[in-house]
């Protein structure tokens, strides 16, 4: 019964790692990983005895305990792996924050000195600018 | 003249105004700030930038030291918007740049006869213990209140930390060879607001700027200079 739920589930992993992928809601370079993922519980769930085999060359007294330490591990890096992009994405962000609020100040700046920074309104009146 | 800001519409305006009329050119770095810190440095004399989003003081300081190379100033201060900072100490911390005996200068709360405001007992004993990790060269690590030439801005703007700043650039700063001075600068008590490090972040504060020390000693001191 919990191989036919396994199977199921990578089934609609599968499944969804597709249509995320199609929308471009994820990356094809992500999405080769999530496939794979997806392929190993699938095989694993389809010839369950696998595990055992696996757990038989590990020494393992209980082999489903290696599906879950397993799963635990990749989880770990996976998690670790995102930490590592959002820190990456982070230092980008800074950067160009910082580049645009420095080109802004500048821009702000350089209008005023050339008197451009002041539109005239439809009643005539001269009104600055959002800068 | 860098003032990295952040909430401090009630004190940056009479800062800026007194580094203006010191004859100094002001950059004032708003944080993103809620209040109208930006409406209130604009003074004539002073420049500012205004962030889109909060990046910390890390951030703000980065980006006031971005622009300073840009406009080719040969000598930046770091003063806090809070007020703290006495406009009028400047000239001590610019003069062993000036006469060449210092790349790095920070102005110490703690060398002279102590006179102005000093922290609490339990944060000088923090300032202290990451004193001693950066080898007790500096007293006053954790000063807001520096100067520096434009050689150091740019080798500290290779990889300028964003969490940890003071304690972390100082240590970079001694670790690449750069003469670091540290002369007495008297702080005022801030006027308002409360200061980024309050008590029940104490200890967070310290043991992650200890970190940040310790990961800083692992890095190689040769880095490259890139604006």
């Amino acid at each position: 019964m919990i191989y036919r739920v396994l199977g199921l589930t990578s089934l609609l992993l599968l499944g969804a790692v597709v249509a995320l992928t199609r929308r471009r809601l994820l990356r094809e370079r992500h999405a080769t990983l999530w496939v794979g993922l997806s392929l190993m519980i699938l095989i694993l769930s389809v010839w369950p005895y696998l595990i055992n085999k696996l757990g038989y060359w590990l020494g393992v007294a209980y082999p489903p305990t290696v599906f879950l330490v397993g799963g635990v591990l990749v989880t770990l890096v996976l998690t670790l792996r995102l930490t590592v992009t959002v820190a990456v994405l982070e230092g980008k962000l800074i950067r160009l924050t910082e580049e645009q609020a420095i080109l802004s100040s500048l821009l702000a700046k350089s209008l005023a000195n050339t008197g451009t920074d002041s539109i005239v309104t439809e009643s005539g009146k001269a009104e600055s600018s959002a800068l | 003249m860098i003032v990295p800001s952040f909430n401090e519409a009630a004190t940056v305006g009479s800062v800026v105004s007194d580094v203006v009329h010191l004859g100094y050119d002001a950059i004032v770095v708003d944080d993103a700030s809620a209040d109208n810190t930006a409406e209130a440095a604009k003074i004539d004399g002073a420049t500012v930038i205004r962030l889109a989003t909060n990046l910390g003081i890390g951030g703000a300081v980065q980006t006031g030291l971005r622009y300073a190379l840009l406009l080719d100033y040969d000598y930046i201060v770091q003063v806090d918007g809070d007020g703290q900072h006495d406009p009028n100490a400047i000239p001590l911390l610019l003069a062993p740049l000036i006469d060449g005996t210092a790349d790095f200068v920070v102005g110490s709360r703690f060398m002279g006869t102590p006179q102005g405001y000093l922290p609490p007992p339990l944060r000088r004993l923090g300032i202290a213990w990451l004193s001693i990790l950066m080898g007790r060269r500096i007293r006053d690590v954790t000063s807001g209140f520096r100067a520096m030439s434009r050689q150091s801005a740019l080798m500290l703007l290779s990889d300028y930390p964003t969490d940890y700043p003071e304690p972390v650039t100082l240590l970079r700063a001694l670790r690449s060879g750069l003469v670091v001075k540290e002369v007495a600068a008297a702080m005022k008590p801030r006027l308002h607001g409360v200061s980024s490090i309050v008590l029940t972040r104490y200890f967070s504060y310290l043991t992650r700027a200890s970190l940040g020390l310790l990961v800083e000693y692992t890095v190689s001191s040769k880095r490259s200079l890139e604006p």
